[in-house]
């Protein structure tokens, strides 16, 4: 865990802590009364920081020094946390008495699973009347600012403009064939995810499943990273599938690397906070989710994570513009996303 | 502390059941361990006393307090059923300090500052840390980050200890020590204990009692040394490290003892947990480390064979030996230095009589039956 300030100070913050000098320890908190942001901004100050867990948190620390920034005074405490360890850490603390975190940062499908334990608390952020109401989850429970695309990169030493596919069925051509690197479908992952999201719209079939791995024959890799490494080195041509946030951080550090979004179905994945109930400081999460949602987050996820706001009007990641504007495939549900790994297993 | 009484505990996603009607009673002060292999649903039974899991029906009590009760309606939030838990990820926060950490529960519940510090120094002048109470997780090797977990969990002085699997991502060396720690420190503090686990060295060298899950039902229970020297199922034996199976036919029983006989008309002698039926058809089995082999000119006096030695193969530590009367194979493991004097052809070979057990037939851990195991299936 860290603060996107010094973790020092925060070190020397917990020792003078623990020698009895005072400092702000979870306790169940009252719930917030705010009723504009300038109160949540109140409110949070005498809370000092928020508590954060998600998988990309490393990632966001620019995105939270410009809240940071925008908000001087509150801190954000991040855990770079998935998966089962979260599921641990947050099962021992509540046991333990209560959160420790205040947000979650995760995919749906986890606050879904957050939402069935009663562990997050409704909230509908400040500032997004105008939100697709598709953003939003049920009862309020979490909310997306913003959105990574899945799709495919591909070497451009490679493959000239023209070669690249721009459909799912492009991707079956025969002078593709062998040449296309993907991670593990049948392992629980983004790429079985986006394959499911075509499923579950209609966008490609059983069929293409097979075609897909008799004609296209592709590489197997165990991450979507190693995938994409493949490709950056020239051992693949392309990447399928592969993150537009990934592609960019390659792109920045000079990989020969262009994107491409299939027309006909491109996945845009959600990226959600959940406001966990009874967390330390909940005026504080409040307070930076609804940034999330403000020109300013908007701007900054794009700027430096590489992510889409959901906002109408939200500015594109730096590159995006090319990616022209395909077909959004929704997210496809849990049980569409097992049934698609069960015959995914089947197949690969 | 207190104890625990589970009845009829019950949960099943969609058609697949996943707590099959369990009942079960912990003392006051037991250490219990829910044994058995991944998928069992021990986990599922464990965060069910828990409250991180909802069953569907059944009754959970802690001493006199319902935890849950399905029928009527109770279903208390993890942190009102005053229980300390260890999990197998450690689950510390590594930008608190070791002090911050243990302190945590303590603080959640608004206990005063000076008696925070004095039962967190309790906990890890306990858990031997105290000297370390300045320093962050990361800085901890991962014994020293389990044993601040355990600190975690006991320092709010919870009436019941449950523990997940908590050893699993300790090496070997470190794992008997710790092994060892969490024995001593319940045994301090006098806590009823429930630990999941699917490692039979942790269950036989931490519980008072241990049960073994199969399906979400408990199939069997009893003091480790019985449950792994007298199996009742044969999951259970197959788990427990039995690994020759054959069918026989019972000539005569009592409570403890039965004479089988094999198809081809070997004679042995089997423990068995309840008087058998003459004439009934039954599973034995027997642990390949307990097969005794002698030279050709050798023989035992009871439940001996003459046997054909097929192959030796090394395997680590011990040789092993596949041996056939004519009709099926039995596999023996012995140590090197006993091996080299087994030669192919004729031997004389013994099944245990205290390790020979007869099991009640069913599915084992591979799905496979008793009767159709491809090891033996029969010495007919």
């Amino acid at each position: 865990m860290k603060k996107t300030s010094t973790f020092a100070a925060l070190a020397a913050a917990s020792a003078l802590l623990i020698s009895g000098c005072g400092g702000a320890e979870p306790e169940a908190a009252a719930a917030p009364t705010a009723t504009s942001v300038e109160e949540l901004y109140e409110a949070a100050q005498d809370e000092g920081q928020v508590v954060v867990y998600g998988p990309t948190e490393d990632l966001y620390a620019a995105v939270y020094e410009d809240f940071k920034a925008a908000y001087p005074g509150i801190e954000i405490v991040t855990s770079d946390i998935f998966g089962q360890e979260l599921d641990s850490r947050l099962e021992g603390e509540q046991i333990a008495g209560g959160f420790a975190a205040d947000l979650v940062h995760i995919g749906v499908s986890d606050v879904e699973r957050y939402k069935e334990k009663d562990y997050l608390v409704p909230y509908r952020p400040f500032g997004t009347e105008d939100l697709d109401p598709a953003f939003i989850g049920p009862d309020e429970a979490w909310s997306v600012p913003s959105q990574h695309l899945y799709a495919t990169a591909y070497n451009t030493k490679a493959l000239s403009a023209d070669e690249v596919p721009t459909t799912w069925d492009d991707l079956l051509a025969a002078d593709l064939s062998g040449k296309i690197a993907t991670a593990t479908p049948k392992q629980s992952g983004v790429t079985p995810q986006v394959l499911s999201a075509a499923l579950e719209e209609g966008v490609i079939d059983e069929a293409w499943i097979d075609s897909f791995k008799a004609e296209a024959n592709p590489k197997i890799f165990p991450s979507v990273a190693n995938a994409l490494q493949a490709t950056v080195t020239g051992e693949t041509n392309l990447a399928f599938v592969a993150g537009y946030g990934s592609y960019m951080r390659q792109v920045e550090q000079g990989a020969p690397l262009g994107f491409s979004a299939m027309t006909d179905g491109a996945y845009f994945s959600d990226v959600a906070y959940g406001v966990l109930d009874g967390g330390p400081n909940p005026n504080a999460a409040r307070l930076l989710v609804a940034w999330m949602f403000s020109a300013e987050g908007q701007a900054s996820v794009a700027k430096h994570v590489f992510e889409f706001g959901t906002m109408p009007e939200a500015p594109l990641p730096a590159g995006a513009d090319v990616i022209g504007d395909p077909v959004r495939l929704p997210y496809p549900g849990a049980d569409g996303y097992r049934s698609t790994l069960q015959l995914l297993s089947t197949k690969f | 502390m207190t104890g625990i009484s589970i009845r009829d505990l019950h949960k099943s996603f969609g058609t697949k059941t996943v707590l099959d009607h369990v009942s079960l009673d912990v003392e006051d002060g037991e250490f219990i361990c829910l044994l058995g292999p991944s998928g069992c649903r021990k986990s599922t039974l464990l965060r069910s006393i828990a409250g991180l899991e909802s069953p569907e029906g059944g009754t959970i009590y802690l001493g006199d307090d319902a935890v849950f009760d399905g029928a009527g309606r109770i279903n208390k939030a993890p942190e009102q059923r005053k229980l300390g838990m260890v999990f197998q990820s450690f689950a510390l926060w590594p930008h608190k300090t070791v002090f911050e950490n243990v302190a945590y529960p303590l603080k959640r519940a608004k206990t005063p500052k000076r008696e925070i510090n004095d039962r967190v120094r309790e906990a890890l002048v306990m858990v031997d840390l105290w000297d370390f109470r300045d320093s962050y997780p990361g800085t901890l090797s991962g014994g020293q980050q389990q044993r601040v977990a355990l600190a975690r969990a006991v320092v709010p002085r919870p009436r019941l200890l449950l523990l997940d699997e908590p050893l699993s991502s300790l090496d070997t060396n470190l794992r008997a020590q710790m092994r060892r720690e969490v024995r001593r420190i319940q045994q301090h503090l006098g806590a009823t204990a429930v630990y999941v686990t699917h490692d039979k060295e942790d269950a036989g060298g931490l519980a008072d009692r241990v049960l073994v899950l199969q399906d979400g039902k408990i199939v069997q229970e009893g003091a480790p040394r019985d449950v792994f020297v007298a199996p009742k199922t044969a999951f259970v034996a197959e788990f427990v490290g039995f690994d020759n199976f054959f069918d026989a036919t019972v000539l005569e029983s009592s409570d403890d003892r039965a004479s089988v006989e094999v198809g081809n008309g070997n004679r042995f002698t089997a423990v068995t947990s309840s008087r058998l039926e003459p004439g009934s058809t039954v599973t034995v089995a027997t642990r390949s480390r307990l097969v005794r082999v002698e030279p050709s000119d050798g023989s035992f006096s009871e439940n001996g064979f003459t046997g054909t030695v097929l192959s030796k193969a090394h395997l680590g530590d011990d040789v092993e030996i596949v041996l056939s009367d004519g009709a099926a194979e039995i596999v023996a493991r012995v140590r090197p230095g006993y091996a080299k004097d087994i030669h192919p052809g004729q031997t004389a070979v013994g099944l245990p009589p205290e390790g020979t057990v007869v099991v009640v037939e069913g599915t084992r851990k591979g799905g496979q039956r008793t009767t159709s195991s491809p090891r033996i299936s029969a010495l007919a």
